[in-house]
């Protein structure tokens, strides 16, 4: 899988006049996105979720159903990407098992994402939604 | 490429109503996201329709994947969501039935041999009354006796 297009920044004032050039939170979610579907540990799934829930399931939806156009599979078929993404999150097998059970233990992680099973369920939510199944 | 059907006489043009057997499992194999859509419309149209039916036949036996649990999450989220608007709209009715008799919540509730209380979680959706207490209710409504109204 390859990026079609370049990455879209926007830039950040760190203070005493200097700017750092960051992807914008749509990007950052097509990113994770596409780590979801070609890494496939537990952190991508982790960070789809939260930027979905920071940014809004109904525009994370938006933003994601478009992921054809900034990615590109072997296949080159149109809706090959989010075909692949839908099945990934309607399906979360991370390669990581072992970090599951741990997600309590991660410092930086909100309590709300420490039980699996509620990432999954976030996870469901969009591959339905992205799928057109709701 | 849109998948194909090579077997049978029919073309994922088709109404996906219309589709062959072997062509719904086609599209389900082979197809993408855009050539799954016709089959989540029709789940959602007709959760336990024919072709939800035949959805779930496949899944009972096709190899656990990805595939396998996006279309059963479809086929139950489809039904739960129907399950929820039939419920909302029995609500709907009750509030509509008592409404339509001018009375308080509680004289309607006596009016139909249940309690206020019972009859609020009619009225909010919490509990669906059965099939006959519905009949009752939207009977009693039209046959409200109001000593006012004849002078």
């Amino acid at each position: 899988m390859r990026r079609t297009r370049p990455l879209e920044t926007c830039e950040i004032a760190v203070g005493e006049g200097a700017v750092v050039a960051a992807p914008t939170a749509p990007e950052a979610l097509r990113v994770k996105a596409f780590l979801v579907v070609q890494r496939n540990v537990v952190r991508d799934y982790l960070d789809v979720v939260a930027l979905a829930e920071h940014l809004g399931r109904d525009v994370a939806v938006e933003i994601l159903a478009e992921i054809d156009s900034y990615y590109v599979d072997r296949s080159g078929e149109p809706g090959s990407v989010l075909t692949s993404l839908v099945l990934s999150l309607a399906d979360p097998k991370p390669r990581d098992t072992e970090v599951i059970g741990e997600l309590p233990r991660d410092k930086g992680l909100e309590e709300r994402y420490h039980r699996w099973d509620d990432v999954v369920e976030v996870c469901r939510s969009l591959a339905l939604r992205l799928g057109g199944a709701v | 490429m849109p998948v194909e059907f090579r077997n049978v006489d029919a073309s994922p043009e088709d109404d996906v109503r219309t589709w062959p057997y072997e062509g719904l499992v086609t599209v389900i194999d082979r197809g993408l996201v855009g050539d799954w859509r016709p089959i989540f419309a029709e789940l959602r149209r007709s959760p336990w329709g024919r072709v939800a039916r035949r959805v779930e036949q496949y899944l009972s036996y096709r190899e656990p994947d990805g595939v396998s649990t996006l279309f059963a999450l479809a086929v139950e989220r489809a039904r739960v969501d129907a399950g929820q608007a039939d419920r909302a709209e029995v609500a709907a009715r009750v509030r509509d039935a008592v409404t339509r008799s001018g009375l308080t919540n509680a004289e309607f509730a006596r009016l139909v041999g249940t309690s206020a209380s019972r009859l609020s979680t009619y009225l909010i959706g919490k509990v669906t009354p059965s099939a006959a207490m519905l009949v009752r209710i939207e009977r009693s409504a039209g046959n409200v006796w109001h000593p006012s109204a004849i002078g």
